[in-house]
């Protein structure tokens, strides 16, 4: 049988770099007052503990696909529960990936109002982000790989300009390790995993993936390359922001960067978030990309390219009527955020098991 | 595709005029805050902006308005000036200390942090003096006075001697509750701007007392923040002598070491501090080469009897921007939580030891 | 015209034939050649062919010859190289238009047809654009023999294969496209060779316009093929993998896939010691970076975040500007658009003249601009920089492409500051993922990854690291250096 999805698979590396690229997004810029807030500055403990569960969660994923080696979840969905139920799993599907979306796209134009261009009406920018964001998400798989790849080596550079903070840090502020005990620290994991979600774009990824073999070994990378990241920067938070003077902070991650004077070039954080862009480009994108083949499917098209203007027209026509407050826009994530953790964390085991039997069943027959 | 470029491309006609440009030859771009005290439980605000234009004479506009907050000022400050009054780009924020002393400053500055286009790195200053002395303050040398302070106060502290407190680090100090906030405060002395040293404020961000060039060294060694080397000069009776001699020093390496115990709700810190220094003048009727060990000796009693000075001075007066609760802190998480809030008591009745080890390095190209 | 009426014992048919179809054709000619022993006819087409080679070759044999001679016996008794006997007329018409001569024989119906082509040629020189320090100094010329003749010289191989076809269907431009059997990818010879046989058209000029046909995508700014008048640059990219279309008439030689990596490298890349060639490879990317965005940079710049400069150069910009009437976009472009006409006009101008422009606009520009407050001189600074960098890339196409990107993301920087420069980023991005050439990823190796050919692409290491050929041409033999890697 001719693989269905052979003609866009895609490298190792580029499995990986599309998950840590849909894993690492708005979270990080809120992070450090999150789990500080809990947890103290015990609370990069809590990001390892996440990063444990998010690492079986995305084992179980692959253990789940790799009973249908060619066909994304949305071609297993209609396979397990037929036509009618499947579509249903489907809708559910896309909703959920639209929704992760519009908040990632709205997120990101919010903060840049806050951050950049107050006085920016927000459909201007609904507008200017569409069209990058049409250009790669119409695309196949391959060439979502390609540009989180680029993405990933143009934005490497922001790290060097961390090392100008070791300047007027205190790490003794981390200390002890373990401030109020173990309570807090398990009670931030609910705030950190958040962070985490995306991986479970491998949901999608699986058929294309070149290598089959490694993708345990990819999500895995992937988890840890999102887990070193989010714990720079967390310990670079933490040592520098006193723990008193971390939580009063919406974005202590751009705060830090507000300090940042060189010769050359001051003001950092309007540099940094304008690159981060990019890395908050391609946690949006994926989701686009999985919402508008999920609409193409179930109208049973094979091309995702009108899904696609569809999604990024909707988006921008909402903005012209709807601009979210601040709080509205808090619910929503915390809305999305739960029912992420139920697709992501439980929905896989779940799935595990009813995939398992019914191959057992099967195969008894 | 080609179609949806040119959508793309035309959709920028609806926008024109609506992206809140802000031309950088159009703005007054704020160098100085400085601000006063005014009439009527109001503040006097006074902002120097930098003038572009070529033709014109003085290279510095200053305004002084009156409002009861800082946000207002600029507001009515907008009104004055022939561009948007933006605080972007400020360098110095001045507080004069009478109004440190009746006011806690911190709540005041709420707008600096709190709008994401103004700068935290302005150095905060206490100023010793009257607002109006600075607006007639224009030497033709000093076109700009913003900057002419940050580096009258940056010089200071390269030379150790007093502290270049940003607005982000005085807000770091603020809400620690282990720390109390310090900056660079100047005044006029002789007709010109002068660094004096280290104004102090207490927790609750008022003034409480100033150190001198020589006492902020000795603040920064304790503290454990400074820049190699330290030029320190110390005048030391040696026994048998009657006229005490001056010895000056440079400090090329130290090592501060906080030791934390705890007992019965009450902290002992043990403090040791290393230095290795080198003479860089002496007046000592002795030889400082040859009896290099007395030098040491004397060196460290008086640097042990000038930290244990400053530090009871910071102790009286309830003090405690040094930081040693962040070793209490670090050490003894329990005890500490447990009087936390009320550390800056708990740090006064602590039991304080100074133990200074001093190494000569070089005595210079003499060997006397 | 009057001997043909009279003589009767030509072969009629052939001759009736060539008039009819040479008719109002005035440089067509005949020339008969009779001898006490023979009788001959000769056509051709002055201009194409080397009257010199017609009268030493053809006809001073016949004249000398002391015996009756067929055409058979003229096929070993000429002095031409290239020779061949026919029947057919439309063969014999289009050697004819070729520049070969026909010879016929009174009786026979045989024609002869000798390869006498001859014309004006232009000596072989150093190509202009591409003009190289170390490399060799030869460059292609307007006939297809001499330039494989040129490139055969770089590539001995033994497996070095060359499809001959025509092009145009009127102009029937002779190509020739080259690739090394077994190092190139067939999937890639026969995808190149469809899309040749697409091409419909009457007439082919250059090589650049089969470009357009044969383009991935031609939405483009980006070049997707290198054209190349230098035969070592090509003979390099054949034996990486790749696959070179000659064609007559045209020093360009157009080779692909080529990728947006190899557009930035040059021959002397190789010819220099790799440290510095690497520092010259760095600067290229540095360069090519700067020439799209560097003035969005500036115009995002001081219409929005002036707090990202510092202090002193705030000022400074700020009192330049002061004088200036218009908004930074409008200067920009006005400096941009002044730039480009300048360019232009240098271009095809004789030197000495163009110089004088030179001269004359960097005035205008550097100086009286700035003073008459038309724009500022920091302007001025970033507008001639941006210039610059856009001429360190080697390639003419490329530069010619990046030049045209720098405007739109000028206009996203004055309406959306910084954030519109990064979204412009995102576009070149999106844009260059979706790019193939020939079917292969234009980003490679970037997109997709292939650390092993990271050793030629930001930097050069030294020629012994680099065992494989690059993954881009998908080459069948892998291996360039005999001792470890590939396969």
């Amino acid at each position: 049988m001719q693989r269905p999805y052979a003609f866009s698979e895609i490298t190792n590396f580029q499995f990986v770099v599309l998950i840590t690229g849909a894993q690492i997004g708005i979270g990080i810029l809120t992070l450090p007052a999150d789990v500080a807030e809990v947890a103290d500055t015990s609370g990069w403990i809590s990001v390892i503990i996440g990063w444990a569960l998010t690492a079986v969660a995305s084992i179980v994923i692959v253990k789940v696909m790799s009973y249908y080696p060619d066909s994304t979840i949305i071609d297993v969905f209609p396979k397990l529960f037929g036509k009618y139920i499947g579509g249903l799993f489907i809708i559910g599907w896309l909703l959920y990936a639209l929704f992760a979306a519009g908040l990632v796209f709205y997120t990101s134009i919010f903060l840049i109002q806050i951050w950049i261009l107050p006085h920016m009406p927000l459909y201007g920018l609904s507008i200017l982000f569409s069209f990058p964001g049409y250009l790669v998400a119409r695309h196949s798989v391959r060439v979502l790989g390609r540009y989180a790849e680029v993405v990933f080596f143009l934005t490497l550079w922001m790290f060097v300009f961390s090392f100008f903070l070791f300047e007027n840090i205190y790490p003794s502020y981390l200390l002890p390790i373990i401030k109020d005990g173990w309570i807090p620290i398990l009670q931030a994991t609910h705030t950190v995993v958040l962070s985490f979600i995306g991986f479970e774009i491998t949901f999608m990824l699986y058929p294309y993936l070149q290598d089959k073999t490694f993708a345990i070994k990819g999500v895995l990378i992937a988890n840890s390359l999102t887990l070193g990241f989010y714990l720079f920067i967390l310990f670079l938070c933490f040592i520098f922001f006193s723990p008193y003077e971390i939580t009063s902070y919406k974005w202590p991650t751009l705060n830090l960067l507000k300090v940042i004077e060189l010769p050359f070039i001051e003001r950092l954080e309007i540099l940094f978030l304008s690159f981060y862009l990019l890395t908050l480009s391609t946690t949006g994108i994926p989701y686009f990309y999985i919402a508008a083949v999920s609409l193409a499917k179930l109208f049973g098209k094979q091309e995702h390219k009108i899904p696609t203007i569809v999604l990024f027209s909707f988006m921008v026509i909402i903005s012209f009527f709807y601009s979210p407050a601040e709080k509205q826009l808090e619910q929503l994530i915390t809305f999305w955020g739960n029912s992420a953790i139920g697709i992501s964390y439980i929905f896989p085991v779940v799935l595990l098991v009813v995939v398992y039997i019914i191959h057992k069943v099967r195969k008894r027959k | 595709m080609k179609k949806l470029t040119v959508l793309f491309i035309l959709s920028f006609l609806f926008l024109n005029g609506c992206g809140g440009q802000l031309y950088l030859e159009k703005t007054t771009i704020a160098l100085m805050l400085g601000i006063g005290t005014g009439e009527e439980e109001r503040y006097r605000v006074l902002q120097t902006s930098p003038v572009f234009k070529e033709e014109a004479e003085k290279k510095t506009r200053t305004f002084t308005v009156e409002a009861s907050t800082l946000r207002e000022a600029r507001k009515k400050l907008d009104s004055k000036t022939d561009g948007n009054v933006v605080f972007g780009k400020m360098q110095v924020v001045l507080v004069t200390r009478d109004l440190l002393k009746n006011t806690d400053i911190y709540e005041q500055l709420d707008t600096l942090y709190r709008d994401p286009k103004n700068t935290v790195t302005a150095y905060m200053v206490c100023y010793n003096g009257d607002l109006s002395d600075l607006v007639n303050y224009n030497p033709p040398d000093i076109p700009r006075l913003a900057t002419h302070i940050k580096r009258l106060v940056s010089t200071t502290r390269e030379n150790e001697s007093t502290v270049a407190t940003t607005l982000e680090i005085f807000r770091r100090l603020y809400l620690d509750k282990v720390l109390t906030p310090f900056m660079a405060e100047i005044q006029f002395k002789d007709g010109d701007l002068k660094t004096m040293g280290i104004a102090l404020l207490n927790k609750d961000g008022r003034y409480v007392l100033s150190l001198n060039k020589h006492e902020s060294s000795l603040i920064l060694i304790l503290r454990d923040d400074i820049n190699y080397p330290v030029p320190l000069t110390l005048s030391i009776e040696s026994s048998g002598e009657q006229k005490p001699g001056n010895i000056s020093l440079d400090v090329i390496d130290l090592n501060r070491k906080v030791k934390t115990s705890h007992q019965d709700g009450s902290f002992s810190f043990d403090i040791q501090v290393k230095m290795d220094v080198n003479i860089t003048e002496s007046h000592l009727p002795f030889n400082t080469y040859k009896d290099k060990e007395k030098t040491e000796k004397l060196i460290q009693q008086k640097m042990e009897e000038k930290l244990t000075g400053v530090l009871n001075k910071l102790r009286e007066n309830e003090l405690t921007p040094l930081g040693f609760g962040l070793q209490a802190r670090a050490q003894h998480y329990k005890e500490f939580k447990k009087v936390e809030d009320r550390w800056q008591e708990v740090f006064k009745e602590a039991d304080i030891n100074i133990d200074v080890e001093v190494e000569v390095q070089n005595n210079g190209t003499l060997s006397y | 015209m009057k001997f043909f009426g009279k003589e009767r014992r030509i072969n009629r048919n052939l001759y009736q034939k060539l008039q009819e179809s040479f008719k109002d054709v005035s440089d067509f000619c005949i020339r008969e050649i009779t001898t006490d022993h023979n009788q001959f006819l000769l056509g051709y087409i002055t201009g194409l062919v080397d009257s010199k080679d017609v009268s030493e070759l053809i006809i001073k044999p016949i004249l000398e010859s002391k015996k009756q001679l067929s055409i058979e016996d003229m096929y070993s008794l000429t002095y031409v190289s290239n020779v061949r006997i026919t029947r057919d007329f439309e063969t014999i018409s289009t050697s004819l238009r070729r520049g070969k001569s026909v010879l016929f024989k009174e009786h026979g119906d045989e024609c002869l047809i000798l390869g006498t082509p001859g014309w004006k040629e232009r000596d072989i020189q150093e190509p202009q654009a591409e003009s190289t320090i170390r490399g060799s100094h030869q460059g292609f010329i307007e006939n297809i023999k001499t330039n494989i003749g040129m490139f055969r010289r770089y590539v001995p191989d033994p497996k070095l294969k060359m499809i001959d076809f025509h092009l145009g269907e009127r102009s029937q431009t002779k190509a020739s496209l080259v690739f090394i059997e077994d190092i190139a990818d067939e999937d890639l010879v026969k995808e190149m060779m469809k899309r040749l046989k697409r091409i419909e058209i009457d007439s082919i000029i250059n090589t650049g316009e089969i470009q357009d046909f044969i383009d991935d995508k031609t939405f483009t700014l980006f070049p997707q093929f290198l054209i190349t008048e230098r035969p070592d640059t090509t003979a390099a990219a054949v034996y990486q993998g790749r696959i070179a279309l000659f064609l007559d008439h045209s020093p360009g030689v157009l080779v692909g896939p080529y990728s947006f990596a190899s557009f930035l490298q040059s021959v002397d890349d190789y010819s220099i010691r790799w440290l510095p060639a690497s520092f010259i490879r760095f600067l290229r990317y540095v360069s090519f970076f700067t020439s799209i965005f560097l003035p969005s940079i500036y115009i995002a710049t001081i219409s929005y975040h002036y707090e990202l400069l510092p202090l002193d150069l705030t000022i400074s910009i700020g009192e330049s500007r002061e004088r200036v009437p218009v908004p930074p976009l409008l200067e920009a472009l006005f400096m941009e658009v002044v730039i480009e006409i300048l360019r232009e006009a240098g271009l095809r101008l004789p030197s000495p003249i163009s110089q004088t422009v030179g001269i004359v606009g960097g005035i205008v520009i550097g100086q009286a601009a700035v003073e008459a407050g038309i724009v500022s001189n920091i302007m001025v600074i970033v507008v001639a920089l941006t210039a610059i960098s856009s001429f360190i890339l080697p390639s003419q196409d490329m530069s010619n492409g990046i030049r045209l990107f720098r405007f739109p993301i000028m206009i996203l920087a004055a309406f959306y500051g910084l954030i519109g420069v990064v979204a412009g980023l995102m576009i070149v991005i999106a844009h260059l993922v979706s790019l193939e050439t020939l079917g292969t990823p234009y980003l490679n190796p970037l997109a997709p990854t292939r650390l092993k050919d990271w050793k030629d692409f930001v930097l050069r290491l030294p020629m012994g690291s680099m065992k494989t050929r690059p993954t881009q041409t998908r080459a069948n033999d892998k291996r360039r250096q005999p001792s470890k890697g590939g396969k």
